[in-house]
């Protein structure tokens, strides 16, 4: 046999085998567009009909509207810039109106690349493509659901024109920022209507596309701008504009809106809101049920909390030393409440919502400190018909526990100083009579104090339950301190005032309702030591900021400076702050001097109370009708022998103390003590 | 080795490869690509194929699931709406507490006004109408400027009227018991058989004529306030022959007991009696004690 018949038989050989496998792979083909005809989604028709999603809208209580969720409202062709449509087509897919779904040549190119290089994958989808894959299918890329995504390509194609093609494409691809369709993008990023976007805003919107989080010009402006670079270049190859055009376009740097740029204030309530009604109803609901709610935010008290938090946080950032480009920061939470209804005001969960969504008002849950100490007194007081005269004796205080090692709680100055009325004792947070008390009392009745104000987390039944050792939200804190506040009439804390429905009707309505949990002659007792807390106490750095209403709290420093709180009120606000690590670090500066609830938390407070409360009148806190004022010595809780004394109402020794009827100053602890034992006999 | 079949020359490989056959096959399967190339027939044909069956397909897939989401939660929203609208038309027909508790659902509210509250409350028994609410304070209640709505809701026991300002707040809340409206209506507020087997009336019954006797010394206010539903005695049958003076008192009442003796069945009646006048009789019958 000679070479050319070799030759010959090969080519032979080999046409038949192509023939062959060609016609297999078109009955293949055939079979997998039957199998898959079957189970492809069925395509609605008008497209954008479906697109229409009617919006929720989420309103302040002073009646703004804050954010409106998944609504989405196609916008006609014809009311798009023609330079944004371009700027689409140019990077793209430049022959959309050229193929019927698939370009070809650019897919055997990408195939062919990916062949050779199966880590470099060639993206060669149309647009037509790209909204089947949108409209239908998750983002998980396989071969079977490219292989139904062109299926459908074809079918879009067969029964659409290409102008409702484009018109349903622009207005569902998503630009990032919850900006879905180019509508909503041009307001989002630029504040401006679609129709109003210029070829430069154009080109940067029709970049982002490739990917909204790496092109994010708010994050990564520069990157958008590479990006919009090479949209201008293909503009310009394509005949969309000159290359005059993009010189101009590539010079001019617009100006992305403002709105926008930061996280928003209100983000932290927001979540809470949709996290409640979703819990209530379902997300279907909140994201697509087209409702109104109406909610508690103040949004000018919202502003004042974000600048006192930011203020707050750079102030603790130089005290603690941290440079800038640190990455564990300190964090700070905000929640203020009114005290006559319970409706959360303002809240600010964290430094900046965009770096972490975590919401500390809410969700984190931390010792309180020396918080929790006004539930301790409440007991105490009620149980022992104490008062704030009550004297007792600051001292080392050891407590035997059982199958424990005992109990050795310190003061903060880790001196004692003898003998002390309580309200002082309160006023300057002085352990070992907290120590004392919670012995008298036993930790069940402050767990059942602080349940009845309003603190839902689970409580430790022990000892150092006094001195805060179990966790809680500053949302719980500021609620069960209104309880304070209102002499003891309880309200939940809620955000939400009404919800309707598309149509207006009421479907959800919070009810304030008041509950007495408390005494109110001993709340007002313990109201009035929270006062001098403020005014004299741990607490009165609160003074020295210029804050001048009426006002009780707290201060609540954890052991080794992980928290530092204060929660406190007027007659009308209620607001609990937090500061700390997310993770276990301590509130120390550089020198290793830890920071209190006064250092940390008290500044902020005050800088959000001035503000809040500067146009409004003052308002004292309401006296029970039953108490009287009586002042004593701080030392012995009897009349001052010093008559001097009496007159002066600055004096640090001199406490004025409210009493109920029949109850008398001048009592030592031992001797309450002894009657409450007679009583119970 | 070669075949029999197979050509030996040149000329001969060329004229097999360029016959008829192979060049017309050729050129179909060129004009066949080409064509595809220009008009894009393949897809067409897909297209146009998937086009008929597009009725058959099922609605799934993103865009579908978004339309499903939004259907559901209408859906949902109406089911509220409507259970809220039902319920209400159906409460609406109630012409007692008693036919209202049957008709709300636990955890359902609905709205009233002032007049269908009003309405109601009239057809309450008197004592039980003032245990709800006193009508000096209903009225002060309705006069009060600042009353916007009254709703109304149902939990296990009881059946709670909120009184609520336009700042949604609760101005009044009534919790009407359940149980007890129910006794009312069946009229269960009788006890078979004698007073001295209710613990809360030990030590404090006496004779019929030595109770009606210290009644009658009374001023005539003070007796109508002991009696002040005498429709409930004067309806029985037989004749009273002992009375009893309950050890606990609610809201400002007592309550009386009636032993009723009629055909030899024994039976006590309770009747609700002002607190202050039930002490003014105390006083005068204490010697009277059994």
């Amino acid at each position: 046999m000679n070479l050319f018949t070799r030759i010959f038989n090969f080519l032979k050989f080999f046409f038949y085998s192509l023939s062959i496998i060609i016609a297999c792979l078109c009955v293949v083909i055939s079979l997998m567009i039957f199998t898959a005809a079957k189970n492809l989604p069925k395509l609605p028709h008008p497209l954008s009909k479906i697109i229409e999603t009617p919006g929720t809208e989420i309103y302040a209580a002073t009646g703004e509207k804050l954010i409106t969720l998944g609504a989405r409202e196609p916008i006609a062709l014809n009311k798009v810039s023609p330079d944004f449509i371009n700027a689409v087509l140019a990077i793209e897919d430049h022959r959309f109106f050229e193929h019927h779904g698939i370009n070809k040549l650019r897919t055997i190119k990408a195939l062919f690349i990916t062949f050779l290089n199966p880590k470099k994958i060639q993206g060669a989808s149309t647009i037509t493509q790209q909204l089947a894959k949108n409209l239908f299918f998750s983002f998980k890329p396989s071969y079977l659901r490219k292989f139904k995504e062109l299926l459908l390509s074809f079918q879009i194609e067969s029964t659409c024109t290409k102008q409702e093609i484009l018109h349903a494409y622009i207005n569902q691809i998503y630009f990032g920022k919850g900006a879905q369709g180019i509508k909503k993008a041009a307001r989002v990023f630029f504040g401006i209507s679609a129709s109003d976007l210029s070829l430069e805003q154009a080109s940067l919107l029709a970049g982002i596309l490739k990917s909204p989080t790496n092109y994010n010009p708010y994050k990564y402006y520069e990157k958008a701008l590479k990006r919009r670079e090479i949209v201008l270049k293909r503009m310009a190859e394509t005949g969309y504009i000159t290359y005059e055009e993009k010189k101009n376009a590539s010079q001019t740097f617009p100006e992305l809106n403002s709105f926008y740029k930061n996280s928003r204030p209100e983000s932290y309530f927001i979540d809470t809101v949709i996290n409640f009604l979703v819990k209530k109803y379902s997300e279907d609901v909140v994201f697509h049920g087209g409702i109104k709610i109406f909610t508690t935010l103040d949004l000018n008290l919202q502003s004042s909390a974000e600048q006192s938090i930011k203020t707050g946080l750079e102030n603790l950032d130089n005290i603690l030393g941290i440079k800038k480009h640190e990455k564990i920061l300190p964090q700070a939470a905000l929640v203020t409440l009114d005290t006559g209804t319970g409706a959360v005001k303002a809240m600010v969960g964290g430094r900046n919502y965009l770096k972490t969504e975590f919401n500390r008002a809410v969700n984190s849950f931390r010792q309180p400190g020396s918080g929790f100490k006004p539930f301790l007194y409440y007991a105490a007081l009620k149980e022992f018909n104490l008062t704030g005269a009550t004297q007792m004796t600051d001292k080392n205080v050891i407590i035997p526990i059982k199958g424990a090692p005992e109990w050795n709680p310190k003061n903060f100055n880790k001196k004692n100083t003898g003998e002390i009325i309580i309200k002082k004792a309160f006023t300057y947070s002085v352990n070992s009579i907290a120590a004392q008390l919670v012995e008298m009392t036993g930790p069940e009745l402050v767990i059942e104090t602080a349940k009845s104000c309003g603190i839902k987390s689970p409580l430790n039944n022990v000892y150092s339950i006094a001195l805060g050792t179990s966790p809680v939200s500053p949302l719980e804190m500021a609620a069960a301190f209104s309880t304070f506040a209102t002499n003891g009439i309880r309200h939940e804390p809620f955000f939400i005032w009404r919800v309707e429905n598309s149509f207006g009707r009421v479907i959800y309505e919070h009810l304030v309702k008041d509950k007495k949990v408390l005494n109110p002659e001993i709340a007002f007792q313990i109201l009035d030591m929270m006062r001098s807390v403020v005014d004299t106490g741990t607490g009165k750095i609160i003074r020295k900021n210029g804050f001048i209403n009426p006002a009780a709290g707290k201060t609540g420093t954890t052991d080794n400076y992980n928290d530092a709180w204060f929660t406190g009120f007027t007659p009308s606000l209620c607001t609990s702050v937090w500061t700390g690590f997310d993770k276990k670090r301590n509130l120390k500066t550089l020198n290793n001097r830890g920071i209190t609830g006064g250092r940390g938390a008290a500044p902020i407070w005050a800088d959000f109370m001035k503000k809040a409360l500067v146009n409004e009148p003052i308002k004292k806190f309401i006296i029970p009708e039953k108490i009287k004022f009586k002042k004593v010595d701080s030392k012995t809780g009897c009349k001052p022998l010093n008559k001097k004394s009496l007159t002066n109402e600055k004096s640090l020794e001199i406490y004025k103390i409210p009493l109920k009827q029949n109850q008398l100053i001048c009592r030592t602890i031992s001797q309450e003590q002894k009657k409450y034992q007679e009583q119970e006999k | 080795m070669t075949q029999w079949y197979q050509p030996l020359k040149i000329s001969e490989h060329l004229k097999r490869i360029f016959s008829i056959l192979n060049i017309g096959f050729f050129i179909g399967f060129a004009v066949l690509v080409s064509f595809e190339f220009k008009f894009n027939w393949c897809e067409h044909m897909i297209g146009n194929y998937l086009k008929t069956l597009n009725n058959k397909r099922p609605e799934i897939g993103t865009i579908w699931k978004t339309g499903e989401q939004t259907s559901n939660a209408y859906t949902y929203l109406d089911t509220i709406v409507n259970k809220q609208i039902n319920v209400s038309l159906a409460a609406r027909k109630a012409t007692s507490f008693t036919q209202l508790a049957l008709k709300i659902v636990q955890g359902q509210w609905i709205k009233f006004d002032k007049e269908y509250f009003k309405k109601l409350y009239l057809n309450l028994p008197n004592s039980l109408a003032s245990e709800i609410i006193q009508p000096a304070e209903l009225i002060w209640l309705f006069l009060r400027s600042d009353l916007s709505r009254i709703f109304c809701e149902k939990n296990t026991k009881d059946l709670i009227i909120y009184f609520i300002d336009s700042e949604n707040r609760v101005i009044k809340q009534i919790n009407i018991n359940i149980e007890k409206l129910k006794q009312f209506k069946e009229k269960k507020i009788y006890f078979k058989g004698q007073l001295k087997n209710i613990p809360e009336f030990q030590g404090r019954i006496f004779s019929a004529s030595d109770f009606f006797k210290a009644i009658l010394n009374l001023p005539k206010e003070t007796a109508r306030d002991l009696i002040p539903t005498p429709d409930i005695l004067l309806q029985e049958k037989g004749h009273i022959i002992k009375a009893g003076i309950s050890n606990e008192s609610e809201s400002g009442y007592i309550k009386l007991g009636f032993e009723f003796e009629n055909n030899g069945e024994k039976k006590v009646v309770f009747i609700r009696a002002r607190q202050w006048a039930v002490w003014h009789l105390s006083m005068d019958i204490a010697n009277l004690k059994e």
